[in-house]
């Protein structure tokens, strides 16, 4: 059963005018007759003199406090969604309640006052009045409150205005001294009661110093730092650190690419590139086929090479070599495919882009990484818009992963099969010019 | 037979693409709103928000502050966090992927009885922070993919003791930095218009250091304040007038004799900066 804080304060406030009775009880019934009797007159008159004082505290109370004045709400929040209208109040004097309507029933500080279902009067009632309420003044909030009056539905209305208007009541911290002055009034200055009423004291402020710590009006925890570690300009930096991690890459490639055209490698990326465009299907089978053998085939080159005595001062070439040949056989084929790709591009119509059509290798290869690139450019260019358009960027990552491990595949398989560009496979002649020309000649 | 293929391409994409079954949106709404209980406990804010609106603007006498968080509670988690004279104000967004997320808004009211500690940081927000008034000890602010108005439209009552804005991609404004009161405003800009403008009524000396990126920068200066320029930077228009090159900086007229005086230090790149003279009438 939960007890509200005024009810506590009352438990409170019984147990100690009874156990101060208690405590007296020998001392007085030495001068009387029946112990009974003798009991029941002490209580009587404890308890008699515990409500003066608590009264006489009360007055002074008042009259420290002056004129009564308007309720003053320190803190006040409000929380309205379709689910649930929040109102949460915390008073000068440290009183704080909670009222709500959730899942169609009233409630005030956890307990059930009855039903309230979503739409209802008393519900519409009540998000009309947290709506104002969440506009209105701290000055004008206690009247606000106080004023609402929902027709048929009084018991969070009477909740409400008890929590407003019932700060008459003698605050908790006060009742303690109350009831020790009241031991001292009745002159009940026994070790026992003077104990009782130390060690209530001592509760009392236990209580309230457990009640008043830990007030963090938390609406949903979350550790700090989560989403914003890197800063708010996390997506953009992210965004933008992508963009130029794609054009180093773009420039290594084509760097290392420049630099085989430049020392006699341009045949072999052309056989490559011819071998990728004429036999596409081909090259991507016998790509996917070779990557998935390629361990395979390494591990058993050297058992074989091991288990023959010829073979074993080979394996000191084989274990290096044959990790950098199919890495630089990637590489080649990569490339090669981005020649491909340019090639193609350039044959396209793009009038307003003459640079593309020029018949060099190192426009075909620009083009090309430009355009296999292009989608891991554009994911991080729409990265730096932040999270709104995720799906969008991860779609754009996606179609990169698939054309690079496409273009690593049919490049890989193009070099195998055009036996690293020396003998190109060759396919069905192209149809004709290209049609840049054709529009040329009949301009 | 390629139509086809782009066809079925396209579909896939719209299948990839595609958020799902509709479903309404959460949206919720919050004020907590707490009074002033001591006059001279300072209050340090944080504010952390990702996207949306944000209003920061002086409150009512006895206010210490007042928040108001409005969010699509699928998409965001609030945190609106009070304790040991730290407000702690926070919209995370949560899930987001395949959504047609709305941003939310927030809006503060802060009362200006209190020294107050501000460290605001957002992204891609539009954001009018009006801290005319306020007791500003010390103020922080960072900004993404922004469009902020920054006002101090009366004199700061307190010695502001730091005011720093990082500001990144941002159309940003900063209006009245005169009523600021502070000695020293570190100011970095990544991309966009920048306007700084230093109306207001003087307290004291003024030190801007100012680090631009790529894009235009104003600086809006009244006539009776002396000013001094030096700049660093490549690729940087400077349009000087009013200003008179002494050796390697560029001073106002007025430098030797005006009352109070604005040093500026610009570290630029690839941009231009303007000073606009502004008149008494004008300030």
């Amino acid at each position: 059963m939960s007890l509200s804080r005024s009810e506590r304060s009352a438990v409170r406030l019984s147990v100690a005018v009874l156990a101060v009775a208690v405590a007296a009880g020998p001392a007085r019934a030495q001068n009387h007759a029946s112990p009974a009797g003798v009991v029941a007159r002490v209580v009587q008159q404890a308890t008699a003199r515990a409500e003066q004082a608590a009264a006489r505290a009360e007055q002074e109370q008042a009259r420290r406090r002056g004129p009564r004045e308007p309720q003053r709400i320190v803190s006040s929040e409000i929380q309205i969604s379709r689910d649930e209208a929040t109102l949460s109040l915390e008073l000068a004097n440290g009183r704080d309640a909670e009222f709500a309507i959730r899942d169609g029933r009233a409630w005030y500080d956890g307990e059930d006052l009855g039903e309230a279902a979503r739409g209802g009067d008393l519900d519409r009632s009540w998000r009309e009045l947290l709506a104002r309420a969440m506009d209105a003044s701290s000055d004008d909030l206690p009247g606000l409150l106080s004023s609402w009056n929902p027709a048929g539905h009084p018991a969070l209305d009477q909740q409400l205005e008890s929590m407003l208007d019932g700060l008459t009541e003698m605050p908790a911290a006060n009742i303690a001294e109350a009831v020790a002055q009241a031991a001292a009034d009745a002159d009940l200055s026994t070790d026992s009661v003077d104990r009782l009423v130390v060690r209530i004291s001592e509760l009392q402020r236990r209580v309230e110093r457990l009640q008043s710590e830990d007030f963090p009006v938390r609406v949903d925890a979350r550790s700090r730092g989560g989403w914003f570690t890197g800063g708010p300009l996390r997506h953009l930096f992210r965004g933008l650190s992508g963009v130029i991690s794609t054009a180093i890459l773009f420039g290594v490639i084509f760097a290392i690419a420049f630099a085989t055209i430049f020392f006699g490698g341009r045949r072999f990326i052309e056989g490559v590139a011819d071998t990728a465009r004429a036999a596409t299907t081909r090259s991507l089978l016998v790509g996917v086929a070779a990557s998935f053998l390629v361990i395979p085939a390494f591990v058993l080159g050297i058992i074989a090479l091991a288990i023959s005595i010829v073979g074993i001062p080979a394996l000191i070439v084989w274990v290096p070599l044959f990790p950098v040949a199919v890495g630089l056989a990637i590489l080649l084929g990569y490339i090669a495919v981005a020649h491909a790709a340019g090639e193609s591009l350039a044959e396209r119509r793009f009038y307003t882009a003459d640079w593309f059509q020029r018949g060099n290798s190192y426009y075909f290869l620009i083009s090309g990484l430009g355009l296999m690139l292009a989608p891991f450019i554009a994911m991080n260019v729409v990265r730096m818009a932040g999270p709104w358009l995720g799906f969008l960027s991860g779609i754009l990552l996606a179609v990169g992963i698939v054309m690079t491990w496409a273009a690593l595949s049919i490049g890989l398989g193009a070099v195998l099969l055009s036996r690293g560009g020396t003998r190109p496979v060759k396919g069905a002649a192209p149809s004709g010019e290209p049609e840049i020309y054709a529009e040329t000649t009949s301009a | 037979m390629r139509s086809k293929l782009v066809g079925y391409a396209v579909a896939a994409a719209a299948l990839l693409a595609w958020p799902g079954p509709a479903r309404a949106q959460d949206w919720r709404s919050i004020t907590q709103m707490r009074q002033l209980t001591s006059d001279h406990e300072p209050l340090r804010v944080n504010i952390q928000y990702g996207a949306g609106t944000l209003e920061v603007s002086p409150g009512s006498a006895g206010l210490l502050y007042r928040a108001s968080l409005r969010y699509d509670a699928d998409a965001f988690r609030p945190e609106i966090d009070f304790h040991d004279g730290v407000l702690n104000l926070g919209l995370d967004d949560v899930r987001v992927r395949g959504r047609n997320v709305k941003a939310g808004e927030m809006k503060l009211q802060l009362g200006n009885q209190m020294p107050l500690d501000l460290h605001i940081e957002f992204g891609a927000a539009r954001a009018d922070l009006d801290l005319s008034g306020l007791r500003v000890q010390r103020f922080h602010l960072a900004t993404g993919a922004s469009e902020t108005l920054l006002k101090f439209s009366k004199p700061n009552p307190e010695i502001c003791e730091l005011v720093e804005l990082q500001i990144g991609a941002a159309k940003f404004q900063a209006i009245g930095l005169g009523n600021v009161n502070a000695r020293v405003l570190d100011f970095s800009g990544g991309v966009g218009e920048v306007t700084l403008d230093f109306t207001g009524a003087w307290q004291q000396d003024l030190e801007a250091r100012l680090k631009m990126g790529l894009g235009s920068l104003t600086l809006r200066v009244p006539r009776d304040v002396g000013m001094q320029v030096r700049k660093d930077g490549i690729l940087v228009g400077f349009d000087s007038q009013g200003l008179i090159k002494r050796g390697d900086v560029y001073q106002s007229e007025n430098w030797g004799s005006a009352e109070r005086k604005l040093t500026v230090e610009i570290d630029a790149a690839f941009g231009s900066i303007r000073v606009v003279w502004i008149d008494a009438d004008q300030n």
